[in-house]
């Protein structure tokens, strides 16, 4: 299941349910700049096998450039 | 939101929008958009949806001619706008911005997320441009 969220609710995930950041930009635009503890996938690489370095028991907050 | 990286320091449009720029919906009209304007100090204002999507923009003439006149019968359709990501600097020396006084920034979606005024723009590179030379 998935849904948008504003960013209220991504620091309130992030502070209270210990939410993964996922920022899906390329590794050179995630080197340059990216929220805080965010891991890397980009989406070329997005798959089953790189989606498994995530926790399946926390919540999973995916981001590109859009913060809205 | 803080960021980290490489370039983390670099000011971004989405973090100098001020959200206080003058709106209206698309069948106000334009006698009541103009004088929420002038309150306003801005000498715009952004038409957007129910879901504050960009729709169009009125200023100059078209909010001084006809005062029955609705705004989306006279507005600027599809004004440019700047996505909060964009570096400031790269912004001021796009060709495209020469002249700009404010910058609508959206989503890329068209959301609005605030209005980027040129001057505050131009200080922040400055006083970032100072930092790292620190």
């Amino acid at each position: 299941m998935h849904e948008m969220i504003d960013l209220e609710e991504v620091q309130r995930l992030v502070e209270e349910e210990d939410a993964q950041l996922v920022d899906v930009m390329s590794r050179k635009s995630y080197e340059e700049s990216h929220l805080p503890e965010a891991i890397n996938i980009s989406l070329k690489e997005l798959d089953a096998q790189s989606a498994a370095r995530l926790d399946g028991d926390r919540p999973v907050i995916v981001y590109c450039f859009d913060y809205q | 939101m803080p960021r980290e990286g490489a370039a983390a320091d670099v000011p971004w449009a989405g973090d100098l929008a001020r959200d206080d720029a003058p709106t209206c919906a698309p069948d106000d009209s334009v006698g009541e958009v103009d004088e929420g304007v002038r309150a306003s100090g801005y000498d715009f204002c952004i038409v957007v949806n129910d879901e504050r999507i960009v729709l169009g923009l009125l200023r100059g003439d078209a909010l001084s001619k006809d005062a029955t006149a609705l705004a989306e019968d006279v507005m600027e359709l599809g004004p440019k706008t700047t996505p909060p990501s964009e570096p400031l600097e790269k912004l001021l020396q796009s060709s495209s911005s020469q002249g700009v006084k404010h910058f609508l920034v959206t989503t890329s979606h068209g959301f609005l997320l605030g209005v980027l005024d040129r001057a505050e723009a131009e200080r922040a590179v400055e006083e970032s441009r100072e930092k790292s030379t620190e």
